[in-house]
């Protein structure tokens, strides 16, 4: 319930239906976000030391509705400074940044000045959090009050000692990650609150926009990859130096190694540019594949590309806690250097950091407290990415077996989705795995639910119609709903707030079949003023109608309607359809049937539209007749064991 | 009919258990082919079926009957997207114990027991009725009776240094692997340490070489375990590569049957593609065990050739 409120608190207010479907294409796409805040910095990498000296000016503008007297800054590097941090201490099961570090890392902010004075002094480097040694969220007390509309330039010089890479960010032998690696200043809401937070470990982050103008420096042998395009490109003796400039974005993350292999690629106005380990060449090629297909594909559903580069990161194998990641313009992938073509995992890594650049990067939603609005959206357009491009099996299409990515999705929270509301704070997971399976595949199940249900198009309306309202935004749940709202209807947007809000779940199940022939009644029957008895003996032969009813039942909370398909004596197929609601407070109906032949099977869902029913081993039901055909199963696995055991037996 | 009687054979009598209406003879080195033994391997096939029939029935009853409320059955599991494979996903983490602990039982029990089917198998290839004709059960029973022990023994040993080996290849993989990959990175590291991988494996295959010679000399000549091992090197060591090459193309060809098979034939639509399917991998695994068979009758002869050298 809690959550409920939430919702109804957090709406962004301008979802008007009739100002909706301007969004449904690109014509009314906002070219730039608000710029609110602007960093011009220099950073030089020791690669020896696996340091990084920085120094910069901080442009921000107060864009909320109140006076400022404070700023928040987040030092998500310090996360890994020593055991007290918040990110050590929380469990996270079955989550990445699970392994420990084995080099420690920190950031030490040397100087952070207003009009020439430095504040660092001053600065509540814990938050003020009473007995927390975190060191990732500091307040900053401000000389004077900036007022609405107003700004404020900060001066600032930092010192990073990059840990062995965890998490994201880190170094592995003389691959370098950077990210997450400066003074960050957080976002200020419209309503003056700050959202700021110490670095949780099943969270990741928050930020406004703005433009980010960044020199890095690093020895010439290495290879440099960052957030946005080359403006400046130089060696100055011994070092190499190269300035990004990137604007309508709220992240700058930058990798370097001597080691990079490198390609280009132009694809339509977008720069792609893929840097990978040696010997990688397989994997980076079906890396540019996805993207070939991706861009337009992504264009087309959520609105256009707006950046001029891309840049892939494939970090070496030891590095993989820096794979699987994004940030805008820049996305890190991961996987090995060999592998068949039909398992498809290299693919989804880049299909689905890919798809962050609107989940997360243009839609740029409060990743801590609503993890399911990126993660879970951008799982959702993953699995339907991978789907419109390689079919039924999209994640495994090897030897006739093919699994999809969205049978995948639907199956993966298992009883999990039980024990916790989808919509929550990612903090708020018990473990990392209730995060991965409510958070990732539960959503995308719930909204690739929602597709099959009623209809692709109008599913790709709504999401499109939210992707394109939202960019450049904070979009929150509400925007979402409304979205859906506008083009699906009231009933799905209270299936979507069951379902993300309220652990929402739904079993289907046929209960029983019941189709006998119809005969004539028997016993006393009072007729033309006579009264006659009908025996057995004295009926008339039945007659080849049956009729009788499937009855079909619904456990749980969410309400979708369902076909059911029922296979007659005769081998004919009938379509029955079910609204999903019983009478009153039932949850059952009973389907009328009537027909030439008894029903045999009936098959609740056969297009397993809805992914998210929580068994489907109950969705079918058999009313006499012989056994349906096995040969199938048991060739296969005698077949295999033959193979086997030939193997193991002398 | 066409088998040739040895006359310079070390042990013509059989065990002394044996009947003499049940006595065999050895048949000469170069009559020893897996051809003339079409039951026999026949034989080796069906044991080999039975124990797979004792895995897969059990499994595949539970996931018929998990389907049979579906008009297209077990079929589901198959189709496409693997809506139906996902979810047994809960019964599979439940059931999976007892499925490995099954395949563990058939396994272990199958390897003993398969020394009867395999020792029928080398004698019939090995030996001849008086008459010229292949050997009956009841002529081979006595000799498998008489062989178990040792090939039993054998089967310790060879498998104790078989797994040892297993063991050692993967260690020798992260090894080589954790050691080159700072210098030569990922693709370079996997690639020597596959390389060292192979070698181990290499052992690995010569002691399964070995392992079969001496089985071979164990029923051929009745010798002990270790008169086997013994004779296992020395012929192993006179002719390494020929012996070697024996072995390997046959088992190279049994390998990539599999998936040449399986890339070649389209999962099968309807009863008839079902059984012509069924057919074509039986086929493959019937192949499979001639050219075993076939294998061990080189064996045979190989260790046959090398006692008759020592004889002069």
């Amino acid at each position: 319930m809690a959550f409920a409120l939430a919702v109804s608190s957090v709406s962004s207010g301008d979802a008007a239906p009739d100002e909706g479907a301007k969004f449904d294409d690109d014509s009314s796409l906002p070219a730039h976000a608000e710029d609110v805040v602007d960093y011009t910095m220099t950073a030089e990498l020791d690669p020896v030391a696996h340091t990084v000296h920085g120094e910069g000016r901080i442009v921000w503008r107060n864009t909320s509705s109140k006076p400022v007297n404070e700023v928040w800054v987040h030092l998500y590097l310090n996360a890994f400074k020593n055991e007290q941090s918040t990110f050590i201490r929380e469990p996270a099961f079955g989550s990445r940044g699970s392994e420990g570090v084995t080099d420690w890392g920190t950031i030490d902010v040397r100087r952070f000045a207003l009009d020439g004075a430095d504040l660092w002094p001053l600065a509540d480097k814990t938050g003020g959090r009473p007995g927390d040694q975190d060191e990732t969220d500091a307040r900053v007390p401000l000389p004077h009050e900036i007022p609405p509309g107003g700004s404020a330039t900060f001066e600032m010089t930092w010192d990073d000692k990059l840990p062995s890479v965890l998490e994201r960010t880190g170094y592995y032998g003389s691959f370098h990650m950077v990210a997450q690696w400066f003074p960050k200043i957080a976002r200020l809401e419209p309503d003056g609150r700050w959202a700021h937070f110490p670095f949780h470990h099943l969270a990741e982050f928050y930020s406004d926009f703005g433009t980010y103008d960044v020199t890095l420096k690093a020895p010439k042998s290495y290879v440099l990859g960052a957030t946005g395009p080359v403006v400046e490109s130089r060696d100055e003796g011994d070092t190499h130096v190269e300035r990004h400039v990137q604007s309508d974005v709220h992240e700058f993350a930058w990798t370097a190694w001597d080691k990079f292999q490198e390609r280009d690629e132009k694809m339509g106005d977008v720069a792609v540019r893929i840097l990978y380990p040696p010997g990688f060449g397989y994997a980076a090629e079906r890396e540019l594949a996805t993207i070939r297909f991706a861009i337009p594909h992504y264009g087309a559903r959520y609105g256009k590309y707006p950046y001029r580069v891309l840049t892939l990161v494939h970090p070496p194998e030891g590095a993989s806690e820096a794979g699987g990641m994004e940030y805008p313009t820049l996305i890190t992938t991961g996987g090995p250097w060999y592998g068949p073509p039909g398992v498809l995992g290299i693919e989804l890594v880049t299909i689905h950091e890919f798809g962050h650049q609107w989940f997360y990067g243009m839609l740029a939603s409060d990743e801590v407290t609503w993890p399911f609005l990126d993660e879970g959206l951008n799982s959702y357009a993953e699995e339907e990415g991978l789907r419109a491009w390689r079919g039924a099996g999209s994640v495994v299409d090897l030897f006739g077996l093919k699994v999809g990515d969205a049978e995948l999705d639907g199956a993966w929270p298992g009883a999990r989705v039980h024990d916790a509301p989808v919509a929550q704070p990612a903090f708020a997971f018990p473990t990392g795995r209730h995060y991965g399976g409510l958070v990732y595949a539960r959503t995308a199940a719930i909204f690739e639910t929602v597709d099959r249900v009623w209809g692709r198009e109008l599913g790709a309306r709504a999401i499109g119609r939210y992707a394109r309202r939202a960019r450049f935004r904070h979009p929150t749940p509400e925007d979402l709903l409304a979205s859906y709202e506008e083009v699906l209807g009231p009933d799905v947007r209270a299936m979507l707030e069951e379902a993300l809000f309220h652990d929402g779940w739904v079993d289907y199940r046929v209960e029983s079949i019941h189709t006998p022939r119809v005969t004539p009644a028997l016993g006393i029957f009072d007729r033309n003023g006579k009264r006659e008895t009908v025996k057995a003996s004295d009926a008339p032969p039945a007659g080849n109608q049956y009729d009788g009813f499937v009855l079909v039942a619904r456990e749980g909370t969410l309400v979708l309607p369902v076909d059911v398909e029922v296979t007659l004596g005769d081998g004919t197929k009938q379509r029955l359809h079910w609204d999903g609601r019983g009478e009153g407070e039932n949850h059952w109906a009973r389907l009328p049937f009537h027909g030439t032949s008894p029903v045999v099977y009936a098959v609740i869902d056969p297009d397993q539209a809805i992914l998210i029913d929580q068994d489907r081993t109950n969705d079918f039901l058999r009313s006499g007749g012989a056994e349906p055909p096995s040969g199938r199963v048991l060739e296969r696995l005698l077949y295999s064991a033959q193979l086997f055991l030939s193997g193991a037996l002398p | 009919m066409d088998v040739v009687i040895s006359s310079r054979g070390p042990d013509t009598a059989g065990p002394e258990s044996v009947r003499k209406d049940t006595r065999l003879l050895l048949v000469s080195n170069d009559a020893m082919r897996a051809r003339r033994r079409p039951l026999a391997i026949g034989a080796y096939y069906i044991y080999q079926l039975f124990l797979s029939f004792v895995v897969a029935w059990p499994i595949s009853r539970a996931l018929a009957s998990a389907f049979s409320g579906h008009p297209r059955g077990d079929a589901v599991l198959f189709d496409p997207g693997g809506w139906a494979l996902l979810a047994l996903r809960s019964s599979y983490d439940r059931a999976s114990p007892a499925i490995s602990a099954l395949l563990t039982l058939v396994v272990v029990l199958g390897a003993v027991l398969g020394l009867v089917p395999l020792a029928a198998l080398l004698t019939s290839l090995s030996h001849a009725t008086p008459e010229t004709r292949a050997p009956r059960p009841r002529h081979v029973a006595p000799y498998v009776v008489a062989t178990f022990r040792p090939l039993f023994q054998l089967l310790l040993v060879g498998s104790a240094l078989e797994l040892a080996l297993s063991a050692i290849a993967a260690w020798a993989f992260g090894a080589v692997r954790d050691a080159a990959e700072p210098k030569y990175g990922d693709a370079r590291a996997d690639q020597l340490a596959a390389l060292a991988c192979f070698g181990v494996l290499l052992v690995l295959a010569l002691v399964a070489v070995l392992h079969d010679l001496a089985r071979a000399g164990i029923v051929r000549f009745r010798a002990g375990t270790l008169g086997a091992i013994r004779s296992a090197l020395v012929t192993m060591r006179r002719a390494p590569l020929r012996v070697f090459w024996s072995w390997t193309w046959r088992g190279a060809i049994g390998l990539a049957l599999v998936p040449v098979v399986a890339l070649v034939v389209p999962p099968p639509r309807g009863v008839v593609a079902l059984v012509a399917v069924a057919l074509l991998h039986q086929l493959v695994v019937a192949a499979r065990t001639a050219l075993r068979a076939s294998w061990l009758a080189r064996a045979l002869r190989a260790v046959d050739a090398q006692a008759t050298r020592r004889g002069r």
